[in-house]
């Protein structure tokens, strides 16, 4: 085959492999509640205390009120303030 | 810096509390419930609705931009569980859908709260009219199809 041909070829299977569709890619699971839960509390004390890492348990006391325990064991109280301000405590409130 | 540990005694109220809730709400409370955002600064102009909240994250200068392409992201993420659930996809409930939303916006509130006044005082007036707008199924359709 002569080098042009063998040029053209090389094209056209690219051309042919660019235009295959990429397979599907597969579902992935939705988190539970409780998983994005404990993500997003981690990502606001993250905010302030980093090294909680993650949120090992919590619990809600109110709509916007929450007792969190780190991962490291250190528990916190996250809550909304009346001017809409979260305010993150030291759970025995030093 | 490492928060204090609490002490033992502390630790023994804190598990307590923590079995009596066991992670799921209790009923709510009317009272308790009154002393959050009740007492939201006034702004000139109001935000109806996330989107006009992610606009204003957007041109915030209170948030870096990875975080503002997070929040972006989270956002979304949440208006897609939304309108799963407004087509029947009953995944998470309506009450697990608005605990997810209310920490998104304490998420959101504390990036803020100590950098954008302004903004953080449109967020928390506008707390429960966009919660209103995601819950009602017309209302959502309406601003989000």
């Amino acid at each position: 085959m002569s080098r042009p041909a063998r040029l053209v070829l090389a094209l056209s299977a690219g051309l042919l492999a660019a235009c295959q569709t990429a397979p599907a890619p597969a579902p992935t699971a939705a988190p539970s509640h409780a998983e994005i839960v404990r993500g997003e509390l981690a990502q606001i004390l993250a905010v302030e205390y980093p090294a909680c890492g993650t949120v090992r348990q919590h619990s809600r006391h109110d709509r916007l009120d929450y007792l969190v325990v780190c991962d490291s064991g250190v528990t916190f109280r996250v809550r909304v303030g009346g001017d809409g301000r979260v305010l993150i405590t030291p759970a025995d409130g030093r | 810096m490492r928060p204090p540990r609490p002490p033992r005694s502390s630790a023994l109220l804190v598990a307590l509390a923590l079995l009596s809730g066991g992670g799921e709400p209790r009923a709510q409370s009317a009272s308790a419930h009154a002393a959050a955002l009740q007492a939201c600064p006034k702004v000139k102009e109001e935000i109806v609705d996330l989107g006009m909240l992610a606009e204003g994250l957007k041109q915030s200068g209170a948030v870096g931009m990875i975080e503002k392409l997070r929040l972006k992201s989270a956002i979304d993420d949440l208006v897609g569980r939304f309108k799963a659930f407004h087509r029947g996809n009953r995944h998470y409930s309506l009450s697990e859908l608005q605990e997810q939303y209310d920490l998104l916006m304490m998420r959101i509130a504390q990036q803020l709260q100590d950098k954008d006044v302004a903004l953080h005082g449109q967020l928390c007036n506008a707390w429960g009219t966009i919660w209103g707008t995601l819950q009602d199924r017309g209302r959502f359709m309406e601003t989000f199809s």
